[in-house]
């Protein structure tokens, strides 16, 4: 019982002091060394590819270490063993590829973005209500969110198959076409259903960031309006939507940004065949089949740009103006 | 704005709401309605047409081939590993971590707080290539345990920035008694913040588990070997092998999704929390 009737000395303070610094540092320096070897350092790992030539043939070259001395010598230490300058970055800008990837990619977000928050704000008043079996409605409404992507888009390719798929025949019963259709190849169609998978996949995502909204708003602002003689609509538009302004906001570029850079969704649906290829498809393309890493490289860095640019312009522009 | 009247706008609201309620009933049952039956249907049934909504007899040898003839059975059991270590290793390190971030002194902490959630924005797409180089160069790439590295770099953060939030709202009292009384650090996070933090752990236990789990992308680019596949790779190898095989596929689909629903109507409540405090990157 030594330790507890020890008297407080000012020196064996700082040691104690010293002691838990030692600890914290145990703690946190393996933590640190996975996030700095599979984040920080890919990263810039990344940029070392970028202006190289990187084939499979000599991928072997590519090592970590010799990237590592390339970077803590600031490049003067050599180590690029096939240096061909901004050439990587100047070929992905002059694919035409590049380009419609870009655009496809733009017309992806936005309107599966904007499709799902329209869906989870439909979907999270619904529930926003008293009744019956709350829990287990918005237990359904989660399947989509929570069911692995692999699942569910195998689940939408076997519903949308061309010669057997249910959802030819239901939407020929119902009189949308006249016969059935190759959903996930053909142009045009390919894109849609993918922004329609996408708003079906993630509307439970806006859905509970509204719905725990909705449930913070005072109901004293609900009744003074009634009071007033504001009816549903009313309500609505000028409690409701205001309220939810912020979460709409935040939703809306976490939902944009995971969405730019989402790559399972479109692949697992189609290889972005169809004029569905869009940036991070590209990515892997450049990457795995034309087997150009520092390509790949190039254009992982410029998706990267693209979304920071957007980031602060959202910031500056809507974060702000709300 | 128009105006509806009293009555006429209550009967807009309701059959908005009978709409509502519908619309998204069936369009998020029916798919997985879908799955369930055509994995249990029998090939005469399967590509009938028109499509059979109720199958008049069920039929499981679907799931058998996909278990015992396309290697799902170790499939699964890849699955398991890879998800199970991820989780623990997740939350003993996150546990530890976040302790330290909250409760001890240590320099860079605070550029260390302020950047945490920042490394979880970059997305996996921009990691995946030089990954992909990085591992090949190791020799880590086509193995199970690289894949657990990875999935740890994109938990870590996140449990992180949810478990010191939770501790820093705990009293600080009962650790300093647990101190006064004798006990090291590590024993007052093993008996008293531990015990009171179980419903943050079980949080991020869980959403660690939904992405370990489902995760798709960085599975599909490191592992080559059929014998190392994850369920969700297996998945897409069996199609592409099998392009006809609907059954075996939904099968297949039965057999990732059940034991996240499994899990999901076990521990609702500390997956919601998960849900949205973490909110799943993808």
């Amino acid at each position: 019982m030594n330790k507890n009737s020890r008297e407080p000395v000012k020196g064996d303070r700082l040691s104690q002091k010293q002691r838990e610094q030692r600890l914290a540092l145990t703690i946190i320096i393996p933590i640190f060394l996975i996030v700095f070897g599979i984040v920080i350092f890919p990263v810039l790992y990344n940029f070392w590819l970028s202006i190289q030539e990187v084939t499979l043939g000599n991928l072997a070259k590519a090592t970590p270490i010799r990237a590592l001395k390339w970077l803590f010598t600031l490049g003067r230490a050599g180590g690029l063993p096939d240096f061909v300058g901004l050439s990587n970055f100047i070929a992905v800008a002059q694919d035409p590829r590049f380009l419609s990837a870009f655009g496809t990619s733009l017309i992806y977000s936005f309107s599966g973005v904007i499709l799902s928050i329209l869906l989870g704000l439909y979907s999270a008043l619904l529930v926003h209500r008293r009744m019956p079996a709350r829990r287990v409605i918005r237990g359904i409404f989660l399947l989509p969110y929570i069911a692995p992507v692999v699942a569910t888009a195998f689940i939408w390719r076997w519903i949308l198959n061309p010669v057997y798929g249910v959802g030819n025949w239901l939407a020929v019963q119902a009189g949308l076409i006249a016969e059935p259709v190759a959903w996930i190849s053909t142009r045009g169609l390919a894109l849609l259903i993918a922004i329609v998978f996408q708003g079906w996949r993630y509307f439970p995502f806006i859905f509970l960031f509204i719905l725990a909204r909705l449930q913070s708003i005072p109901e004293d602002l609900y009744e003074a309006a009634r009071v007033d003689g504001a009816g549903t609509f009313q309500q609505f538009f000028h409690i409701t939507l205001p309220q939810l302004k912020g979460v709409l906001a935040t939703v809306f570029l976490l939902r944009f940004m995971w969405i730019f850079n989402k790559f399972d969704d479109i692949y697992l649906l189609n290889k972005g065949a169809a004029g569905t290829e869009v940036l991070p498809i590209l990515v892997r393309r450049y990457s795995i089949e034309m087997e150009q890493f520092g390509k790949g490289a190039a254009l992982s860095i410029y998706l990267f740009l693209i979304l920071a640019v957007f980031i602060f312009f959202y910031f500056r522009w809507v974060m702000e103006e709300w | 704005m128009v105006d509806f009247g009293k009555y006429g706008e209550r009967t807009i609201v309701g059959i908005l709401v009978v709409i509502g309620f519908t619309i998204f009933l069936t369009t998020v049952l029916f798919p997985f309605y879908w799955m369930i039956i055509s994995s249990m249907k029998n090939m005469g049934e399967l590509f009938a047409w028109p499509p059979k909504l109720i199958p008049s007899e069920l039929d499981f040898s679907a799931y058998w081939a996909v278990l015992f003839q396309h290697g799902f059975l170790n499939y699964m059991k890849n699955s398991a590993i890879v998800t199970l270590s991820t989780v623990l290793l997740t939350i003993s390190l996150g546990t530890l971590g976040a302790y330290a971030v909250s409760r001890l002194y240590f320099k860079g902490k605070n550029m260390m707080q302020r950047s945490i959630l920042l490394i979880y924005m970059f997305p996996p797409i921009v990691l995946v290539i030089p990954l992909y180089v990085l591992m090949s160069a190791l020799g880590l790439r086509d193995s199970l345990g690289g894949l657990v590295l990875v999935y740890l770099a994109q938990t870590l953060p996140v449990s992180l920035y949810m478990l010191s939030s939770y501790f820093k709202q705990l009293p600080p009292d009962l650790e300093e008694a647990g101190l006064v009384d004798g006990c090291n650090r590590l024993e007052v996070i093993w008996r008293i913040t531990i015990p009171l933090s179980v419903p943050a752990i079980m949080s991020v236990a869980l959403y660690t588990f939904m992405i370990a789990w489902n995760e798709f992308l960085f599975a599909f680019m490191f592992l080559d070997s059929t014998g190392k596949f994850t369920l969700p790779i297996g998945m897409t190898h069996l199609f592409s092998s099998y392009h006809t095989a609907w059954d075996k596929v939904m099968a297949a689909g039965m057999i990732i999704t059940i034991p996240v629903v499994i899990v999901f109507l076990v521990f609702e409540r500390y997956m919601i929390r998960g849900l949205t405090a973490g909110s799943i990157k993808g």
